[in-house]
């Protein structure tokens, strides 16, 4: 399941219908939306759950960790959906609504910190890979083959029984399993740009090879690792709420949505239907923000790869 | 393409070795081990077992021994072909994976099959109405599987079957030979729920692998010639269309070997899942090795065969 | 003669002499008082009236099972459900809980045993039986077996218990349906140990050919018992076919029984509700021990029964002393004071329309008909008694002068089943409101847990301790006797309660036993020791409404044979 991501770009042929953005912000904008409305939805979404992170203290009726004690010290265990509680209490009495407001935090939180280190620190090991020469590369790569073939779930399980839950921990956990796909991708496609025609032409006609890199490679990268990072902040939600499930997820209190899921997945969702379906339609909510809005921005920024063949890049 | 194909089985070895010493490596650091798995007794059921005794089974286990002499032995039996015996089940390892790894490939080529038959056409229509209703109502559709977790549409699907039709797929299990209806549907929804994931994935391809061949020169002179689109679709487009799709199926499958734990635990399938699960809570590191390099063998081999194929396939690839 | 007044005896069932010697048995520690020339004699004769009742129809009992064992030496057994549970079946002990009133102690494999005088010598005369391969069951196969229960040097984590009473050898062959068992001095406690159901006997000729390993492969030891191993497949079921040579004529009244397993928690709820399988392994260990069952029952409209033992399971805090603030005895004590254990239980335990599942309860678990602590005596308590502001201030002012007035953050071992998280967090949240102490609550899989808490990593861990032994002393056996290891991490001793421990095992008066075990007691609930007791769980488990003589048993590890229900496809559906 980790391997789920991998290579999603060098994999496949970006919409060729595409061009570079406009200059003016604004207007690049508002020319994005009426061309992917999809991806305009998806970017919507995204701006809402930023929006909701940052707010959570105003929004939210209550405290996410308490336990609530209405009139005679009475806990409100599994109560539904109604005025007093907007989407019902959870299996110890604590306010979904707010859990759920609070959840965008740590989505956010682990979904932007193993993006800004794995993506980012894994893109640079892929780049290292693909120029440092052949023996580096023959030995990143046999690492990286390594880790392909072992299923990530039992590497992740093993990251978190040693180091223990906790928000940061899973982090880790998700980072490492980012390792192989990441260094994968970033390495075929800085291959395949490496050998393009314009580049290979910069080259023969005397181009240093600083220059080459600057000009030609890292805007290709920069679009390339932007598409990552944003179908990775979904991945990295989802894979969270797996590692809930398995029972190495985020320290119980803490108002993740894969914790709530969980919880909610082996109380009673026959019962008590509401604990598990907003924190379910939060996931998917975002969770589908983030690839309808990856998909556009991989149409809208890789129209200069759409000559490079699937087949050659995969064939190393 | 002999030559190159050699080279990357050679590279095989390397790779094998270092997912072992990977395994071997974290499981020697993660906490609990076999000794306390057989002796302490689970929540509620703990008996008062001593510290000496727990030393005198991982003795007797040969836990004890320092890590690179127990991974040594381990790798002397593998060379002579003995995947080793189970610490928990202390019956041979290969008895309990054969049965598994059949169950588990069963589930994983239908999971890939109903993905492909339900992304293919979504893609299709996504492709040739492109930036239409449809087109977005097909991507919608298709992301659903990768937004949701997998265990929580896997736990959906067993309630709502339990809970409105009074119906679940029967207990046990059954294999396609002994008995291929009740095999079909014990491992139908399994299947569903790991299709369901895939599909998103297989569908873009699909769609953006159409949207390119459908520009292509070829494609605009059959256009151009008066050809129904029907048949521009069905008789050009996809047969081009379809070569990227077969590819990523292929490395579906590789990850879907990954990918099957969670299903399987769900559904009851007595598969490789199970078991890679079963052996990490009873830290039966013998087993969970042969698991991993079965799975890595079947990985690595299908990556050739799919890097290999283009040749086949794709005349333009040439092989370094 | 407890037994008889509580709700639960099934004693108009009995044959009339049965129910003499059983009268005579729970009350063994006076019978020994009054000690006639020869010592006393109880006699088991065979069949009960029940036995007629149970209507035979040809079919196979369905269950299922969410283990996955790996082992099958009884003996040698760490866990009831790898192990007691899947080979137990196969099994008979020497003597056993009567499957109809479980309180009791009544013959397995005897037919009578005389105790004598002094209390030390038991001499067991056996019932005419054979081992599943047709060999006579002989004095010789239980001398056998009780000298390879106590075997010195081998891993004995749920027998060893009975290396206290009897010395490895000692048992005297006098006939060969006769065998003489001395032990070491006289106890309340013997036949109660020698009831445990992992006190099995072997086929001598079976067994002794067996190395350590291979008597813990399936189907290599074989017993006398109802059921035969047909087939184990790993990860799919545990097959049984009837003993039908079994020397309980008429029993078992199944033709055979297949538990099918199924590691996922919901999907066995739902093989129950949709009646892909009659019961679960009885009620036992695992997630049942909550409403589920009952929700199932009323899903079912009664189909599924929902079936629990109450108090079966203590859930407690163990503060570890290895490192500050809890090696400091103050902080141990605020801790003990502080926690709400009744808000603990109504949030964790009860649940709106359908009841409690479990209980503040006592700190020794009043068990086979011994009451050392009441409720009422309990409400005085401190650390129970509400409300709760005398013990917070009395916690609070402990935690400042032991330096830490405003609390201190530390860490939590607990494992990962949903209740024992939902436990964590609400006692997490209480130290947290309550005294500033912040707790992060860390779940972890068993065997981590169980790791942590040995090598002390943490600064306090969860664990649970079910009951093995129907008699209270069996907690204070599990956390005070073995000292060092899971239980008592830190081998925390207190002189007087380990005299307690010694003196109890050899009190034969009730009375005085009794008050033996209220003092130790008293001296747990100083709150000074490792162990902070949270909140007692049921056990539960689900059964078809038409599996007739199900009798619950005061615990998950005793009853476990199926060998005395049968199908009554005629039963009237209960009413919901």
């Amino acid at each position: 399941m980790l391997a789920g991501r991998e290579a999603v770009v060098a994999r496949t042929i970006p919409d060729t219908r595409s061009e570079a953005p406009a200059h003016a912000p604004w207007a690049a904008v508002i020319k994005f939306a009426g061309r992917k409305p999809l991806g305009a939805m998806g970017g919507l979404i995204v701006l809402a759950l930023v929006l909701t992170a940052l707010l959570a203290p105003l929004i939210s009726p209550h405290d996410p960790r308490q336990i609530i004690r209405e009139a005679n010290n009475r806990v409100p265990v599994y109560v539904a959906p109604g005025p007093a509680y907007l989407m019902g209490t959870d299996h110890v009495g604590r306010d979904i609504a707010s859990r759920i407001i609070y959840g965008a935090r740590i989505s956010l939180y682990v979904g932007l910190g193993s993006v800004l280190i794995g993506v980012t620190g894994w893109f640079l090991v892929g780049m290292v890979s693909a120029y440092a020469g052949p023996r580096v590369d023959l030995v990143a790569q046999r690492v990286v083959d390594a880790m392909m073939a072992v299923p990530g779930l039992i590497i992740v399980l093993a990251i978190m029984a040693v180091l223990g839950s906790s928000l940061n921990n899973v982090i880790i956990a998700i980072v490492i399993g980012m390792l192989a796909p990441v260094v994968r991708t970033v390495r075929s496609q800085v291959l395949s740009v490496k050998e393009m025609e314009y580049v290979v032409a910069a080259r023969a006609i005397g181009a240093r090879s600083a220059r080459v890199v600057v000009r030609h490679i890292m805007p290709n990268c920069l679009a390339i690792y932007l598409i990552l990072a944003t179908y990775y902040l979904g991945f990295a939600i989802i894979l969270e709420a797996s590692l809930s499930f398995l029972g190495v997820g985020v320290p119980p209190d803490v108002p993740s949505w894969g914790g709530m899921l969980t919880a909610a997945a082996q109380g009673h969702i026959t019962k008590a239907p509401w604990a598990g379906i907003f924190p379910g339609l939060a996931i998917f909510i975002v969770v589908l923000g983030f690839n309808l809005l990856g998909d556009a921005l991989r149409d809208v920024l890789e129209p200069r790869l759409r000559g490079a063949r699937l087949g050659a890049r995969l064939a190393r | 393409m002999g030559k190159y194909a050699l080279r990357r089985m050679v590279l095989f070895v390397p790779t094998l070795l270092v997912a072992t010493i990977l395994v071997f490596a974290l499981f020697w650091i993660v906490p609990g081990d076999p000794a306390l798995t057989i002796l302490a007794g689970g929540e509620g059921d703990s008996g008062s077992v001593s510290s000496e005794q727990l030393q005198q089974l991982r003795q007797k286990l040969g836990l004890d021994r320092p890590l690179y002499v127990q991974y040594a032995s381990w790798l002397g039996n593998v060379l002579r072909g003995d995947l080793g015996t189970s610490l928990w089940y202390k019956t041979p390892v290969w008895s309990h994976l054969r049965d598994r790894f059949l169950v588990t490939m069963e589930l994983a080529v239908m999971a890939i099959l109903l993905a492909v038959c339900a992304a293919v056409p979504l893609g299709i229509v996504s492709a040739v109405k492109q930036d239409t209703g449809l087109d977005y109502l097909s991507r919608i559709f298709s992301s659903i599987g990768i937004a949701l977790p997998t265990f929580w549409f896997g736990i959906l699907i067993v309630y709502a079957l339990a809970t409105f039709f009074e119906w679940l797929p029967p207990l046990g299990y059954a294999t396609l030979w002994d008995d291929p209806v009740l095999n079909l549907q014990q491992l139908f929804l399994p299947a569903l729920t790991l299709a369901f994931n895939d599909l998103a994935f297989t569908a873009r391809v699909t769609r953006s692998s159409m949207l390119e061949v459908m520009r292509e020169d070829y494609l605009r002179t059959a256009r151009a010639k008066g050809l129904v689109e029907l048949a521009v679709v069905g008789r050009h487009a996809l047969k081009n269309a379809l070569l990227p799709v077969l590819t990523v199926s292929g490395y579906q499958f590789a990850r879907l070997l990954g990918g099957v734990i969670i299903v399987e635990s769900i559904f009851a399938v007595p598969g490789m899942g199970t078991l890679l699960i079963d052996s990490i809570i009873h830290r039966d590191f013998i087993v969970l090795q042969a698991i991993v390099v079965l799975i890595a063998a079947v990985v690595l081999t299908l990556n050739l065969l799919i890097d290999l194929s283009y040749g086949v396939l794709d005349p333009r690839v040439r092989y370094q | 003669m407890r037994c008889f007044a509580s709700g639960r005896s099934r004693g108009s069932v009995l044959l009339s002499s049965l129910l003499l010697a059983l009268g005579a048995l729970t009350a063994a520690p006076s019978a020994a008082q009054t000690p006639s020339a020869e010592g006393q004699t109880f006699t088991f004769p065979w069949p009960p009236d029940w036995v007629a009742r149970g209507k035979y129809q040809k079919m196979i009992l369905r269950g299922v099972t969410g283990f996955n064992p790996g082992q099958w030496d009884v003996h040698a057994c760490g866990t009831l459900p790898d192990c007691l549970m899947p080979s137990g079946p196969q099994f008979n002990g020497l003597v056993y809980h009567n499957p109809v009133n479980p309180d009791e102690i009544v013959c397995d494999l005897c037919e009578s045993w005389t105790v004598s005088r002094d209390g030390k010598t038991y001499t067991f005369r056996l019932r005419q039986a054979e081992w599943h391969d047709g060999k006579p069951v002989t004095a010789d196969d239980i001398k056998f077996s009780l000298d390879r229960i106590v075997e010195p040097g081998a891993i004995r984590v749920r027998t060893g218990v009975l290396r206290t009473f009897y010395e490895h050898g000692s048992a005297q062959v006098i006939d060969p349906r006769t065998v003489r068992v001395p032990i070491n001095f006289a106890s309340p406690l013997f036949l109660v140990n020698l009831a445990s159901e992992y006190m099995k006997m072997y086929p001598k000729h079976v067994a002794q050919g067996l190395s350590a390993d291979d008597a813990q492969k399936p189907g290599k030891l074989i017993g006398s018992g109802p059921w035969k191993l047909k087939e184990f497949k790993p990860n799919i079921s545990i097959e049984y076919v009837r003993n039908t040579n079994y020397f309980k004529k008429g029993l078992p009244f199944f033709d055979g029984m297949i538990f099918t397993i199924v590691r996922d928690y919901n999907r066995r709820l739902a093989a129950m509700q949709v009646g892909q399988a009659h019961t679960t392994e009885g009620p036992t260990i695992g997630s049942y021990g909550t409403e589920d069952p009952m929700r199932v029952q009323r899903e079912t409209k009664g189909r599924v029964r929902a079936v629990y033992i109450s108090e079966a399971v203590q859930t407690y805090l163990v503060l570890h002393m290895n490192k500050p603030p809890f090696q400091d005895v103050r902080v141990r004590r605020a801790i003990f004071l502080a926690v709400d254990r009744q808000e603990l239980t109504k949030i964790v335990r009860c649940v709106e329309s359908f009841g409690c599942f479990g209980s503040v309860g006592t700190f020794l678990p009043n068990k086979g008909g011994k009451i050392v602590e009441s409720p009422e005596d309990l409400a005085q308590t401190k650390g129970w008694r509400q409300p709760k502001t005398q013990d917070l201030a009395e916690a609070k002012a402990l935690l400042a002068a032991a330096g830490y007035p405003n609390g201190f953050k530390a860490t939590l071992n607990i494992g990962n089943p949903p209740v024992v998280v939902k436990l964590g967090e609400v006692v997490a949240e209480q130290l947290r409101k309550n005294l500033g102490v912040d707790f992060t609550v860390e779940p972890v899989d068993r065997a981590t847990q169980v790791d942590r808490i040995i090598r002390e990593t943490h600064h306090a861990s969860f664990d649970s301790s079910g009951v093995i032994i129907l008699d209270p002393a069996d907690y204070l056996n599990q956390h005070f006797l073995v000292i060092g290891g899971q239980k008592n991490p830190d081998s925390w001793k207190n002189p007087r309660l380990s005299e307690i421990i010694q003196a109890q095992a050899r009190e034969l008066d009730a009375g005085k036993r009794l008050r033996l075990l209220k003092e130790a007691v008293e001296i747990l609930r100083g709150g000074e020791s490792h162990v902070v007791p949270l909140s007692w769980g049921s056990s539960g488990g689900m059964m078809d409404y038409r599996i007739q003589n199900f009798h619950v048993p005061g615990s998950e590890q005793i009853v476990k044979q199926f060998e005395h229900v049968w199908w009554d496809p005629d039963a009237p559906m209960p009413k919901n």
